[in-house]
C-alpha cells in the first residue's frame, strides 16, 4: 500500500496567501510516500514546504512557476501504475477530457494527473483515469467560477487504486472515494 | 583549638570539621551520661570551631551545618528536664557561663528556643532579649550565621496568630518587630561586609557577599509567612520599615536583592495595595541599581496576577496601577540619568506588557506608552545598541501577539512613530513581523484608511528607503520579503465593492513606489484581487447601469491596464503576458469586447517585442491559443484579427516540433463546441495540414542529419510523437462532426505513420509506438461502444479491427500485415486524377483578383509532379510519387549511412531538378498552392478522393523552412482574410488611412473602435496621439467626397 499525494495550482503567493490551515493540520510528515504535484507552486518556499511533507517530490511546470527546471511533462511508476503527470495549460483546450486523454495516451499512463482548471475532476477513460486534483489553495481560476480547496490522495495497492479526494466547503472538509481497478491485460504487451 | 595560618581553605575546613566530630564525641557521651555540666563544656568547644574567620561564606557554612546538626541534640536534651534535673530558667542563666562569646551565644539562642517552648516566660520577652544579646558580635559573617541560627530556631516559636505562643501580652506586632530587628541587623553586618579587607580581593569579597543574601532575604521570608501580617499590618509597620532598611543601607548590591526579595515572597494582593510605597522608593534607590528588572519583575508578577483571575482587575482600577506604574517608571528614568537606553525600553517593554494584561481594552493606555518611549528616544534618529533594537522589537512585537486583529495596532499613533527609530533592517524585520501576525490570525483588513496606514508601518519593504542598501540585499530574503508582501495583499478584503476599489486603487499606488525589483512580486497578488473583485461586480452589472457608480468592471480594468503596463516596462514580460491573458479573460466574461481586445493586443505587443526565449514563446504561445479559444465576447472580424495572429506566432516557433504542436492547438481556435459563430472545419483542416506538413519537414530534417550523433534519437522519438498527436487530433474533430475530416482522412494518416514507423524499425524507441498502439486501441474503443459515434468510426471498421487485435497478440506480424495492407491501400487510394483540384478550385470562386492564378499554379503543380514521376517507385504511376521524399526518407536508414549521406547530399546539390519547390521559385507557388488546395478540400465529397488530397497536401516539397516569411502569415487566411479590410493590422490604434475608397468607411469605423478602446481602458484621457488615426480618417474621406 502506498499513499501518493497529488496536488496543484497552489498560486502562492500570487492569488492565495497560504495553504488552508485545515490542510495544513491535515498533511503532516510521514504518512505520504510520493508527492505529484501539477506545478504553479509558485514560488520556492512552496517547494521546500512540499519537500518537508515527503522528500519524493514530483513537480510539472505550471506557467506560472518561477522554477524553471520543472519538467513539462513527467512519467513515474509506482507499484503497478504508471502515472503520468502534466500541468494542462499545454493542453487545448483546457481540461478538455478528448484533449488529455490523447495525453494519456502519449504518455502511455494508466494515471493522468493534471491541473490548470482548479476544478477537481476525476474521470475514467479507456481503462485509465484522468484526474485534476484542482487548486489547493482554492486560488482564483478564470477557468472555473468558486473554486473550492481540494487535493487527492491516492492509496495505490496492487492492481488497485482508491482515490481521496479532500474538498474544502464552505470550511468543512468532505472527503470522497473513487474506485479504481487497473486490468492486467491492456498494458501487458509493453 | 584555634588552627594556626598555614594551609588552604580546605585544609581549615578539615580541621574545623574534625574539632566539630572530636568535640561532639565528648558531647554525645556526656548527654548519654546526662551530665549537664560535660555537655556544656564540649558543646561550648565544639562551637568555638565557628569562631574562625579564615573561611569563605561556603566553607563557613558546611561547618555551620555540622554544629546546627549537634546543637539539635543538645536542644532535646535541653528540652528534656528529668535528664539534667535544671530548670529552665536556671539553665537559661547557666550557659551564659561559657567563656567564649559566640559558643555562648550559640547555646543562649537554643536554650531560648526550648525556653519560649516552656512558656515559662513571655515569647517576646526572651526573643528580644535574644535578639539584643546577639548584638554582641558584629564579626559580619558569624554574626550573619548566629543570627540566621536564632531566626531558625525561633520561627516556629513567634507569637504569630492563631500560634500557641500568642497569649496576652505576646502579639503579632511582637514577632513582627522581632524578625523586622534581627532583619536589620543582619542587614547591617551584611553591608558592613563589603569594607572588609583589601580593596583587590574587592571582587570575590562581593561574590563571597552574594552567597550570604539567602540568609537575609530568610527573614523576609519569614515575615511574610507570619499569618498575622495582614495587609494593614503590612502596610504601616512592615514595608516601611523594610523599604526604610532598603533605602538606608545605600548599598547597591543589598537594595537591589532586597527589592527583589520583597516582591517574590509577599503576595501580589499586597503589592498592588501598597503601589504607591514600593514605587516611591525605586527612584531613592542608588543610581547604580538595576532597576528596570526588579521593576520588571514587578510588573510581570502583577500582570501575571491579573491574568489568573478576572475577579482582581477591579483593584487594579481601583488602585490606578497603571498611571502609577508609568509615573513610576518616568521618574526612575528621570532618576537615574546614566541608565543606558536599552534599559529605558526594557522598561516600557514591561510596563506594556502589563498594560496589555491588566488593560487589553485601552489602547490609549498602550499608544501612551508607545508615546513615552517615542519621546524617550526623540534625541536620537536611529538606534545602533542591539540590545536596544531587540527592547524597541519586543515593544512592538507585545501588541501584535495580544491582539489578534492587526487593526488595533493601526490606530496606534505612536506605533510607525517607534519603528521609524529602528534601523533599516530592523525596520524591515518589524514590517515582516507584522505581516507574519496578520497572516497567523487570518485577519482581514477592512478599509482604505487602514490600508494606508499598514503600508506606511511596512514602507521598509514597499520601497527601498535609502539607495545604499538596495545592492547589499541577499537575493533570497529579498524574495522572502517581498512574497510576504504579497500574501499579505490578499488579506485586504471588503464586502463592499466600492470600499475594495479604494483598498485596490491605495495598494496599487502604494507598490507601485517599489521599483522594478518589487513589481513582479507585487503586481500579480494586485492584479489577482482585482480580478476577484471584477467577478463579484459581474452579476451585479446588469442592475447598477450608470457613469455614477465608481466600482465598475471596466474602471477596474484600466487601472489593471495601468498596473501590467507598468509590470512589463521593468521589463517582466512573460509575467506581464499571462496576467493580460487573465484579465483579458475576466474582460470577456464582462462582456466588454474592446476591452478584451485591447489586453489581447498588449499581450501580443509584448510577445513580438518582448519575449525572445525560444522555450518562453513557446509557452506563450500556448496561453494565448488557451485562453483565445475560450474567448466568446469577439466579433468576427476582431476573432479574425486575433486568431490570425496567433497561428501566425504558432507557425514562427523555432523548433519544428513546437511549431507543429502549436499550429495543431490552433486548430481549435476554429473550432469551439459552444459557440455556434466558431465552426470554421475549412480552417480545423488546414490548421492541421499545415502541422502535417510541419512535422514532416521536421521528420526530413531529422532524416537528413541522422548521421550525427547524440540527441538525433531523440528527435526521431519526438517526431514519431508528433505524427501520431495528428491521429488524434484527427480523430477529435473526426468526434465532434466535423464534417471535412473523413474516416479516410484518419485511415490514410493511419497508414502513413505506420510506414513511418516501420522505416525507423532499426531505432524505434518504445514510447511512440505504445502511444500509437494505444491510438488504434482508442480506435477500436469507440466503434465498440456503437451508437452514433460507434458508426462515425465505422468505415474504418475492418481494417482497423484486425490491426488492433493482431496488434495485442504478436506486434511483428502485426507489422509485416500492416505493411501488407498499406501497400495495397496505397494502390487502390491514390487514383485520383488531379484534374479534381482544379475543378474544385474554380469552383470555390475565391476571389477576382486572383483569376489568373490558378493557371499558375497548375502549372507549377504539373511541374511538381514531372519530377516525381522520374523518381517513381510506388506501384501505380503519377498518384504517388508526391512522396518523392518520402521514399528517400524509407531507404535511407536501411542503407549503410555514408551511402545516405551522399545520397542526400546529392538531392540537396541539385534542387532545382530533384525537389522543384526548394528554390525562392518556389516560395510564392507554395503559398498559393496552398490556397488552391484550400479551397478545393471542402468540394471533395468522396471519402476516397479526400484522403488522396491529404496525401497530397501533407507532403510538401522538402524545403519547408524557407516559406516561413512574409508571407507566410496569409497561409490560414489567404483567401478570406484579404476581402476583409485589407488595411487592419492587427493594432487597432495603428491603422493608417486605407487607400481605396470603399475601405474608408470601415477605416473610419476602426478608427472609432480604437478611440473607443482606449478610453475604456486607459481611462478618460485620450492623448492626442491616439486621435490620429481617426483625424487622418475624416481628412481622407473629405479628399475623396
Amino acid at each position: 500500500m502506498v499513499l501518493v499525494l497529488a496536488l496543484g495550482d497552489l498560486h502562492i503567493p500570487h492569488r492565495a496567501p497560504d495553504l488552508p490551515a485545515k490542510f495544513k493540520s491535515m498533511l503532516v510528515p510521514g504518512k505520504i510516500q510520493h508527492i505529484i504535484c501539477t506545478g504553479n507552486l509558485c514560488i520556492k518556499e512552496v517547494h521546500d514546504y512540499l519537500k518537508t511533507l515527503c522528500p519524493d517530490l514530483h513537480i510539472a511546470r505550471g506557467e506560472y512557476d518561477e522554477e524553471t527546471r520543472y519538467p513539462e511533462t513527467k512519467t513515474l511508476t509506482i507499484g503497478q501504475f504508471k502515472l503520468g503527470l502534466c500541468h494542462g495549460h499545454q493542453v487545448i483546450p483546457w481540461g478538455d477530457l478528448d484533449s488529455l486523454a490523447m495525453l494519456q495516451r502519449q504518455l502511455d499512463v494508466d494515471i493522468l494527473v493534471t491541473g490548470h482548471t482548479h476544478q477537481f475532476t476525476a474521470y475514467k477513460h479507456e481503462g485509465g483515469v484522468v484526474i485534476n486534483p484542482g487548486s489547493a489553495s482554492g486560488a482564483f481560476s478564470s477557468i472555473t467560477y468558486d473554486v473550492n480547496p481540494s487535493f487527492v490522495l491516492m492509496d495505490i495497492d496492487g492492481l488497485r487504486v482508491v482515490v481521496y479526494v479532500y474538498e474544502l466547503i464552505d470550511g468543512e472538509v468532505k472527503v470522497d472515494k473513487i474506485d479504481f481497478k487497473k486490468t492486467t491485460a491492456a498494458h501487458s504487451a509493453h | 583549638m584555634i588552627l594556626d595560618g598555614i594551609g588552604d581553605e580546605e585544609k581549615w575546613l578539615a580541621e574545623g570539621i574534625a574539632g566539630i566530630q572530636h568535640h561532639a564525641f565528648y558531647m554525645h557521651r556526656a548527654l548519654d551520661a546526662n551530665n549537664l555540666r560535660d555537655a556544656l563544656k564540649y558543646s561550648a568547644l565544639m562551637l568555638s570551631e565557628l569562631r574562625t574567620s579564615r573561611l569563605s561564606p561556603h566553607k563557613y557554612y558546611d561547618l555551620y551545618m555540622r554544629a546546627f546538626d549537634e546543637l539539635r541534640k543538645l536542644e532535646m536534651f535541653f528540652k528534656d528536664e528529668s535528664r539534667h534535673g535544671v530548670s529552665i530558667v536556671d539553665l537559661y542563666e547557666l550557659v551564659q557561663h561559657a567563656g567564649n562569646i559566640l559558643p555562648r551565644l550559640y547555646l543562649l539562642c537554643t536554650v531560648g528556643s526550648v525556653y519560649i517552648k516552656s512558656k515559662e516566660a513571655p515569647a517576646k520577652d526572651v526573643l528580644k532579649d535574644l535578639v539584643e544579646m546577639c548584638r554582641a558580635i558584629q564579626h559580619p559573617m558569624r554574626g550573619l550565621f548566629l543570627r540566621s541560627y536564632l531566626s531558625q530556631v525561633s520561627r516556629d516559636k513567634l507569637p504569630d496568630i492563631g500560634s500557641e505562643y500568642e497569649g496576652d501580652a505576646d502579639t503579632v506586632m511582637d514577632a513582627v518587630d522581632f524578625v523586622l530587628q534581627n532583619f536589620t541587623e543582619m542587614n547591617k553586618l551584611w553591608v558592613r561586609m563589603q569594607y572588609q579587607g583589601p580593596g583587590r580581593v574587592r571582587e570575590k569579597h562581593e561574590k563571597e557577599r552574594s552567597e550570604l543574601r539567602d540568609l537575609v532575604g530568610k527573614n523576609l521570608h519569614v515575615l511574610s509567612q507570619i499569618e498575622g501580617v495582614e495587609l494593614e499590618l503590612y502596610k504601616d509597620t512592615v514595608l516601611p520599615r523594610v523599604l526604610e532598611q532598603v533605602i538606608n543601607c545605600k548599598d547597591e548590591l543589598a537594595q537591589y536583592y532586597l527589592m527583589d526579595c520583597i516582591i517574590q515572597v509577599f503576595p501580589d494582593e499586597y503589592h498592588l495595595q501598597t503601589l504607591e510605597t514600593l514605587l516611591a522608593a525605586f527612584p531613592q534607590l542608588q543610581p547604580t541599581v538595576d532597576i528596570k528588572t526588579v521593576l520588571s519583575q514587578l510588573m510581570e508578577r502583577l500582570s501575571n496576577y491579573a491574568a489568573s483571575s478576572t475577579d482582581v482587575l477591579p483593584e487594579f482600577l481601583q488602585v490606578e496601577a497603571f498611571s502609577k506604574l508609568s509615573s513610576a517608571i518616568g521618574r526612575v528614568i528621570e532618576a537615574q540619568i546614566d541608565m543606558p537606553i536599552v534599559g529605558s525600553i526594557s522598561l516600557y517593554v514591561s510596563l506594556l506588557t502589563f498594560t496589555l494584561r491588566v488593560h487589553p481594552d485601552r489602547l490609549d493606555y498602550v499608544d501612551q506608552v508607545l508615546g513615552a518611549c517615542v519621546k524617550k528616544l526623540s534625541g536620537t534618529t536611529k538606534l545602533e545598541d542591539n540590545r536596544a533594537i531587540k527592547q524597541v522589537v519586543a515593544l512592538l512585537s507585545a501588541p501584535l501577539e495580544k491582539y489578534d486583529d492587526i487593526v488595533t495596532a493601526l490606530t496606534l499613533s505612536n506605533y510607525p512613530r517607534v519603528m521609524d527609530h529602528l534601523d533599516n533592517g530592523t525596520n524591515k524585520v518589524m514590517a515582516v513581523v507584522i505581516i507574519q501576525s496578520i497572516m497567523k490570525n487570518n485577519s482581514c483588513i477592512s478599509t482604505a484608511d487602514k490600508v494606508e496606514v499598514l503600508f506606511e508601518l511596512i514602507k521598509g519593504l514597499i520601497k527601498d528607503l535609502d539607495c545604499t542598501s538596495a545592492d547589499e540585499l541577499d537575493e533570497e530574503d529579498f524574495g522572502e520579503e517581498q512574497n510576504s508582501v504579497a500574501r499579505l495583499i490578499h488579506m485586504l478584503y471588503n464586502d463592499d465593492p466600492e470600499e475594495m476599489l479604494k483598498i485596490l486603487c491605495t495598494v496599487k499606488k502604494h507598490i507601485m513606489s517599489g521599483g522594478p525589483k518589487r513589481l513582479p512580486f507585487t503586481v500579480p497578488p494586485l492584479i489577482l484581487s482585482a480580478l476577484k473583485l471584477v467577478r463579484r461586480l459581474q452579476g451585479q452589472d446588469g442592475e447598477v447601469v450608470g457613469e455614477e457608480m465608481p466600482a465598475t468592471p471596466k474602471k477596474i480594468f484600466q487601472i489593471l491596464n495601468q498596473t501590467i503596463e507598468a509590470l512589463s516596462s521593468v521589463p517582466s514580460p512573460e509575467l506581464a503576458l499571462r496576467l493580460y491573458l487573465e484579465c483579458a479573460e475576466a474582460a470577456n466574461d464582462c462582456d466588454l469586447e474592446p476591452v478584451a481586445y485591447e489586453f489581447f493586443t498588449q499581450a501580443f505587443v509584448l510577445y513580438e517585442e518582448e519575449v525572445a526565449d525560444s522555450k518562453a514563446q513557446v509557452t506563450a504561445i500556448h496561453l494565448i491559443i488557451g485562453t483565445l479559444q475560450r474567448m466568446n465576447v469577439f466579433g468576427v472580424e476582431n476573432r479574425d484579427t486575433l486568431t490570425h495572429k496567433a497561428t501566425g506566432y504558432s507557425a514562427k516557433l523555432l523548433k519544428k516540433p513546437d511549431q507543429c504542436r502549436a499550429v495543431y492547438a490552433c486548430s481549435h481556435l476554429f473550432w469551439v463546441d459552444d459557440q455556434d459563430g466558431v465552426k470554421d472545419g475549412e480552417r480545423v483542416l488546414l490548421c492541421l495540414k499545415r502541422a502535417l506538413r510541419i512535422a514532416n519537414a521536421a521528420q526530413q530534417m531529422a532524416s537528413v542529419t541522422r548521421g550525427s550523433s547524440g540527441p538525433v534519437t531523440l528527435f526521431v522519438e519526438i517526431l514519431n510523437k508528433l505524427i501520431h498527436e495528428f491521429c488524434i487530433r484527427y480523430l477529435y474533430f473526426f468526434e465532434k462532426g466535423n464534417p471535412q475530416i473523413t474516416s479516410a482522412a484518419i485511415q490514410g494518416l493511419v497508414e502513413l505513420i505506420k510506414t513511418e514507423m516501420q522505416s525507423d524499425s532499426t531505432n524505434v524507441s518504445p514510447a511512440p509506438d505504445a502511444f500509437f498502439s494505444s491510438t488504434l486501441r482508442y480506435i477500436q474503443f469507440q466503434k465498440q461502444k456503437g451508437g452514433v459515434m460507434g458508426e462515425k468510426y465505422s468505415p474504418i471498421k475492418q481494417k482497423k479491427g484486425k490491426k488492433g487485435e493482431a496488434k495485442g497478440c504478436c506486434p511483428k506480424k502485426i507489422e509485416h500485415e500492416a505493411d501488407q495492407l498499406e501497400r495495397s491501400d496505397i494502390t487502390n487510394e491514390h487514383g485520383l486524377p488531379t484534374c479534381i483540384e482544379n475543378n474544385s478550385y474554380l469552383s470555390d470562386g475565391t476571389q477576382s483578383s486572383k483569376k489568373s492564378k490558378p493557371l499558375i499554379v497548375r502549372i507549377k503543380l504539373l511541374k511538381h509532379s514531372e519530377p516525381d514521376a522520374s523518381l517513381a517507385c510506388s506501384p501505380s504511376g503519377r498518384v504517388d510519387l508526391l512522396p518523392p521524399e518520402r521514399t528517400e526518407v524509407v531507404l535511407a536508414p536501411s542503407q549503410p549511412s555514408a551511402e545516405t549521406n551522399v545520397e542526400l547530399r546529392q538531392v540537396s546539390s541539385k534542387p532545382d531538378q530533384d525537389l522543384p519547390c526548394s528554390t525562392s521559385e518556389g516560395i510564392e507557388t507554395i503559398g498559393q498552392k496552398r490556397s488552391a488546395s484550400a479551397a478545393f478540400e471542402d468540394q471533395i465529397q468522396s471519402e476516397d478522393s479526400l484522403h488522396a488530397t491529404l496525401i497530397e497536401n501533407w507532403i510538401p516539397p522538402p524545403i519547408q523552412f524557407a516559406d516561413v516569411g512574409d508571407g507566410d502569415e496569409e497561409w490560414l487566411f489567404g483567401t478570406k482574410y484579404q476581402n476583409r479590410c485589407g488595411s487592419k493590422r492587427f493594432k487597432a490604434a495603428d491603422n493608417e488611412v486605407s487607400i481605396s475608397r470603399p475601405f474608408q468607411m470601415r477605416a473610419l469605423r476602426i478608427a472609432n473602435a480604437a478611440q473607443q478602446m482606449a478610453s475604456v481602458t486607459r481611462g478618460t484621457s485620450t492623448s492626442l496621439r491616439k486621435e490620429t488615426p481617426r483625424l487622418q480618417v475624416l481628412q481622407s474621406l473629405d479628399w475623396w467626397s
